[in-house]
């Protein structure tokens, strides 16, 4: 799998860079011309529905590629240096089970084989904070929502990466799976480590770092 | 005025069977060049067993009839799935259809997919009696009435399947309730190429309804089962059967693993995208792996010819070569089209069967 061993450097603070970003679906646009500079912390990401909150936490994570423009991270480009810049990013989010064949514990333990460095010690604390540390063995598609929500939460909160993007985390989650999330959050926006990049539709109680609306930001359709 | 639900029904069936005539379409003049007289002798002898069954005393033909309504009802119980996927069947379900309602659309889909079924039955009832010189056996009046009694039960029987699977969807997948204990997860994550083979491409063939492994698994028995066939020569089988056999069922094998590899990595497109994975590499191990995989009945093949003395002669030679050339070149040859990939397949069953007949000549 080893493409690109180009490496991050950990040692200067994340940042993302995006330039003149441009996406467009088959049917519509969605960026044209989009700059953004992301620093490390928790920014909330804010619009209406449709407009690009999920596609753009996509391009983030690599999981959509760019039209034109670039998407880099401490340098790493999204598509020129595609594996080692997936290696610092997670993308948690979509609601219907991604590999819905595995059962839990398979689905944690291949992200876990693809993300090494992973804190396995965070991963079973998030797990039986959240209440699910017993689910292993049901398949993923017998998952109900806010247990899927939580397993994806879990493993984001232990992977080690530089850029997480959390895709309406509170949907389907129980009040109780809010509090420790929001707790989470707390912690890691004090860190200042990463960056988070967070969409909710709901007030935050964490107090974001940076609060960006799509609706006002220039390059949106 | 047809009912919504009805409409509704019915445009799922229609959706399916243009699914599958495009599918036949694309590989259509092959099928037709490879087995076009046997596809005409099927559709003669299509009416034959109600037609015979008729012959028999009553409560025995009776018997036969109904049994033989109900494996013709077979095909609609595996389209079943198609024509009412599991997502469109969880919210159709609880939706308030009246019985009635339930019953006429499940008749009138049922009666749809059986329109072929009717049109082999006609054609094969008149090619059988406007012929000149009728087997004795065969009663006119009693052959239509029997073709047409199995028809209306077949009919029946479709019917009743598709009711009960607008009734009942099938049940979310959870696992069986166990001490909870015994289920507390430990993390296991291995590195390495065959853990992430097992979790993306071994898996995917057994779970969540996939019935690719199970088809791989059969085709492979059948190839083990008519390569020893072939081998050892049985009195009862000629060597050019076992050659043809064991030809056909080789290139299924391949085609069938290749298929539902090419699926899967399709499926990972958009599963994995986004996990520090790359697809092209991604792609190719997993040929490689599907490749070594495909060499060890071909391992075996080649070990059991030797001791047979196959391979001695040119032909023994060429048909092996064959052999081991059409699992890379059918897995690692771009699908052009669906037509072109079919043509492949043909002429490598053709020339692999044309070869291996000549071996033991």
């Amino acid at each position: 799998m080893e493409l690109n061993t180009k490496e991050l450097n950990t040692q200067v603070q994340p940042l993302v860079e995006v330039d003149a970003l441009a996406f467009h679906f088959k049917t519509r646009s969605v960026f044209t011309g989009l700059d953004l500079r992301l620093a490390p912390g928790l920014t909330w990401l804010r619009g209406r529905n449709g407009r690009g909150k999920t596609t753009l936490l996509k391009l983030l994570g690599g999981a959509l590629a760019p039209g034109s423009g670039s998407i880099r991270l401490n340098g790493l480009d999204s598509r020129r240096d595609a594996l080692a810049y997936r290696r610092h990013t997670f993308y948690c989010g979509g609601e219907a089970p991604e590999l819905d064949w595995l059962t839990a514990g398979e689905w944690l333990d291949l992200h876990l084989s693809l993300y090494p460095q992973a804190d396995l010690a965070a991963l079973q604390a998030h797990l039986d904070m959240f209440h699910i540390a017993d689910v292993a063995r049901q398949p993923v598609s017998g998952l109900s929502l806010g247990q899927y929500k939580k397993l994806q939460l879990a493993l984001a909160l232990a992977l080690p990466v530089q850029l997480l993007l959390i895709d309406e985390p509170f949907n389907g989650l129980d009040v109780q799976a809010v509090e420790v999330l929001q707790e989470a959050l707390a912690r890691r926006e004090a860190a200042r480590d990463s960056c988070i990049v967070l969409t909710s539709h709901l007030v935050l109680r964490v107090a974001p770092t940076v609060t960006l609306d799509l609706d006002a930001q220039p390059g949106v359709l | 005025m047809i009912h919504t639900y009805t409409r509704f029904r019915i445009q799922l069936t229609l959706r399916t069977l243009a699914q599958l005539s495009a599918r036949l379409r694309s590989s259509g003049e092959i099928l037709v060049l490879a087995l076009g007289p046997a596809i005409l002798g099927l559709l003669a002898v299509a009416a034959l067993p109600p037609m015979f069954f008729t012959s028999y005393p009553a409560p025995l033909a009776l018997g036969l009839l109904v049994l033989h309504a109900i494996a013709m009802s077979l095909p609609v119980a595996l389209l079943r799935p198609r024509i009412l996927p599991a997502a469109v069947q969880a919210w159709l379900a609880p939706l308030p259809v009246a019985p009635g309602l339930l019953l006429r659309a499940s008749m009138l889909v049922s009666g749809l997919l059986l329109v072929p079924l009717a049109l082999a039955y006609a054609s094969s009832l008149a090619i059988w009696l406007l012929q000149h010189e009728r087997p004795a056996w065969l009663l006119p009046l009693r052959a239509v009435a029997g073709t047409v009694f199995s028809f209306l039960l077949t009919w029946a029987c479709a019917c009743a399947l598709l009711v009960r699977g607008a009734l009942h969807p099938p049940p979310p997948a959870r696992a069986p309730a166990t001490a909870a204990g015994a289920r507390i997860y430990i993390a296991r994550p291995q590195p390495g190429w065959w853990f992430l083979w097992r979790h993306l491409f071994w898996l995917p063939l057994w779970r969540h309804g996939s019935l690719a492994g199970l088809r791989q698994a059969a085709l492979l028995g059948g190839t083990i089962l008519a390569s020893a066939l072939w081998m050892t020569g049985p009195a009862m089988l000629p060597r050019p059967a076992g050659a043809i056999m064991a030809s056909v069922l080789l290139v299924l094998f391949v085609h069938e693993a290749d298929d539902a590899l090419r699926s899967q990595l399709a499926r990972l497109h958009g599963a994995a995208a986004g996990l520090p994975l790359m697809p092209g590499t991604l792609g190719w191990r997993a040929r490689a792996t599907l490749l070594a995989g495909l060499s060890l009945p071909l391992l075996a093949l080649g070990a059991a010819g030797l001791a047979a003395g196959t391979w001695t002669h040119t032909a023994g030679t060429a048909w092996l070569a064959l052999a081991w050339t059409a699992a890379p070149l059918l897995v690692c040859t771009p699908p052009f089209t669906p037509r072109g990939r079919m043509a492949l397949v043909a002429l490598f069953m053709l020339v692999l069967c044309a070869t291996g007949s000549k071996v033991w000549n």
